[in-house]
């Protein structure tokens, strides 16, 4: 593994894009913890482009690495 | 993507999961793809098998006829790394890189053992054999042995056979303990149903 940092921040870019962006979590609630999951999941989801047309599925566009495909 | 799916219900990621999963099992289905196996470490070839094995743990939906299954999966990645272990130096371990002509030949890392063990507790805990819960005992006390694993369970990152693993880099990654933590919860499941070897 090579690590890469970006991919590793999506959290944090997601929990830094200004205090209305930010995540509540409530872990009382199941409702909550699913909702913010899906949230975390749409927004990584986003990096992945291998189900474009053209491109290769399993993989992440540069500059991240297989095993990150793999690891998602 | 799996464990999202398995712990809410949403079935929204499960094709482009199972297309992903699948595109990248290579010609000989163990996670070695031609165009991969170049720069391919033992850890990232690891990381896949990891995923078809959760995927295989939580019943994630079967492959299409004619794929490989996840379990299947699993244990390819597991069975092609078993012979890659690695007795020239430092008594032992896995090293980094698969292949000779990378960077990363000569260090026998955390991350990688930690993938034998964490993949082997599982296999065994899965199927009942003994083989996959002997590589895992193998590569936890190889660990300890080396001294990439401290008396309290404190994982270092990896050591240079060059020096036969005197000196360690010592970053304690997140994912170094996490890999064992997961494989001991594994291995204890196993034990519990399975005491007689240990």
């Amino acid at each position: 593994m090579r690590v890469r940092s970006e991919l590793v921040c999506t959290l944090c870019v997601l929990a830094g894009q200004g205090a209305e962006a930010a995540i509540t979590l409530d872990l009382t609630s199941k409702d909550s913890i699913k909702r913010v999951a899906s949230t975390v999941a749409f927004d990584m989801m986003n990096y992945y482009t291998g189900n474009n047309t053209g491109d290769v599925p399993g993989n992440l566009p540069e500059p991240y690495y297989w095993w990150e495909a793999g690891a998602m | 993507m799996i464990n999202y799916w398995y712990y809410t219900g949403d079935t929204t990621y499960n094709a482009v999961t199972t297309q992903a999963l699948l595109h990248q099992v290579g010609e000989d289905e163990d996670y070695m793809p031609l165009n991969q196996t170049k720069t391919e470490g033992n850890d990232d070839q690891g990381f896949w098998g990891l995923a078809a094995m959760t995927a295989a743990e939580t019943n994630f939906p079967d492959p299409p006829e004619g794929s490989p299954g996840w379990l299947a999966l699993a244990q390819a990645v597991l069975n092609t790394q078993i012979p890659r272990w690695d007795t020239s130096t430092c008594g032992g371990g896995f090293r980094w890189q698969i292949f000779t002509f990378n960077n990363g030949y000569n260090y026998k890392n955390s991350i990688s053992n930690g993938c034998v063990f964490n993949l082997g507790a599982r296999l065994a805990l899965y199927t009942g054999n003994a083989t996959y819960a002997d590589w895992a005992l193998k590569t936890w006390d190889w660990m300890n042995a080396v001294g990439l694993m401290s008396p309290d369970y404190k994982v270092v990152d990896g050591t240079h056979n060059t020096d036969n693993c005197t000196q360690k880099d010592a970053n304690r990654w997140t994912y170094n303990a996490g890999i064992f933590l997961l494989g001991g919860a594994a291995m204890y499941n196993y034990v519990s149903r399975h005491p007689s070897p240990f």
